[in-house]
């Protein structure tokens, strides 16, 4: 496998994949430290849902009321579906363009010894991804759309104001990656902006705790 | 339970590490597979799998950082899955699975920690905004692949996958302050 398998991870942790491609995935990222990561985010969320399985008053009001529900079979406007089409192309670009083969990788260390978050950063100007190890010890950022080699700082907020986590470069594609150790904390947003420019400002890329 | 002394040995070819992980993890796997399947002996199968795969995987990344049970969960239920859709009478199955009014397993989640986190997911599974939740319960519920809730949906298979996604990482959240 050369390629990121981004859009298999959360089918594979739900079970929608055939065994080999899962085994497929599962031999990529015992080697790929990002898709690790994305996997074991995917895999939690199974591992919590499992804990309601004796629960059959939850299976019951999830799967009862779609049983039930009858099929939809109204074909939408031409202009709903290039609408939707476009918010999924969005979406799927959002999702594919952040984390790129050939960039700097997360150290593994890093996530070995720690557990994590990722966090995805939307704005204007490009799109970001930022993974934080959950006490705030480090955070890697991975971004793409950027401006081709500009120079770009992460801004974290950890209750108050924006404080600097540290600069980054955009390569001759217009893609970045950056690691940076901190002291430990609980990280409330996430900006990323051009040097010199206001963490507030709209051409941010942001993420927020809601 | 911490599951760190459990994956270094793993890491060291420690053959006792897996018959620990078993004694630890076997029951709940089991129980996993067996909402799946409603067949003993296809849920042993599945468990034996993930375990094997267990140890075929337990110098990778994702055994090292997701931690043992979510792992096992998956790969059980995964295995379990690919069992079930391989055989003919799927759909027959399936509907004795949605009506079964109890396990044939015995729930081994009854600490009163299991019943708080329960009770944690099912509020989150509560939040979700009701296209995501959707998409969680036909997959996981209804063992649908995403190309089939695409199908049923109306909506778009990467919209379909995106809702997963974002599903997914909402109810992780949920868990990670007791893995942490």
């Amino acid at each position: 496998m050369t390629q990121h398998p981004y859009d298999d991870i959360d089918a594979f942790a739900l079970g929608s994949l055939t065994p080999a491609e899962a085994n497929e995935l599962l031999r990529h990222a015992d080697s790929c430290p990002t898709c690790a990561v994305l996997i074991t985010e995917a895999m939690t969320g199974v591992d919590a849902l499992a804990q309601l399985d004796g629960e059959k008053d939850v299976r019951r009001s999830l799967v009862a009321p779609l049983a039930r529900r009858p099929r939809r079979f109204v074909v939408p406007p031409s202009w709903a579906v290039a609408t939707a089409a476009m918010a999924a192309s969005i979406g799927l670009l959002i999702w594919n363009v952040n984390l790129q083969q050939g960039l700097p990788t997360l150290p593994i260390a890093a996530i070995v010894h720690s557990h994590f978050q990722h966090h995805e950063l939307l704005g204007p100007s490009g799109s970001a991804k930022v993974l934080q190890a959950t006490d705030g010890r480090w955070v890697y950022v991975v971004a793409d759309g950027l401006t081709p080699r500009a120079r770009y700082v992460l801004w974290e907020k950890r209750g108050s104001a924006p404080t600097k986590v540290g600069e980054f470069a955009a390569d001759g594609a217009g893609r970045a990656a950056r690691y940076f150790e901190q002291a430990p904390g609980s990280i409330d947003g996430f900006s990323v902006t051009s040097i010199g420019e206001d963490p507030t400002s709209p051409q941010s890329l942001n993420w927020s705790q809601k | 339970m911490d599951d760190t002394d459990l994956i270094r040995r793993l890491g060291d070819d420690d053959p006792a590490a897996l018959e620990d992980a078993f004694s630890r993890y076997a029951r709940r796997c089991k129980a996993v597979a067996y909402r799946v399947s409603q067949d003993d002996a296809r849920a042993e199968d599945a468990v034996q799998e993930a375990f094997l795969a267990l140890w075929l995987h337990r110098k990778g990344l994702v055994v090292r950082t997701a931690g043992i049970s979510p792992w096992l969960v998956t790969v059980t239920r995964n295995a379990a899955l690919a069992a079930l859709r391989s055989d003919q009478r799927r759909g027959r199955r399936e509907e004795r699975v949605f009506e079964q009014e109890s396990p044939a397993v015995a729930e081994p989640f009854d600490s009163v920690s299991a019943k708080a986190a329960s009770t944690q997911v099912r509020a989150a599974l509560a939040e979700l905004p009701e296209e995501q939740r959707n998409v969680i319960a036909l997959a996981y519920y209804k063992f649908k692949t995403m190309r089939e809730i695409a199908e049923q949906t109306g909506a778009p298979l990467g919209t379909v996958k995106r809702r997963a996604q974002l599903g997914l990482q909402r109810l992780a959240r949920v868990l990670r302050p007791q893995v942490s």
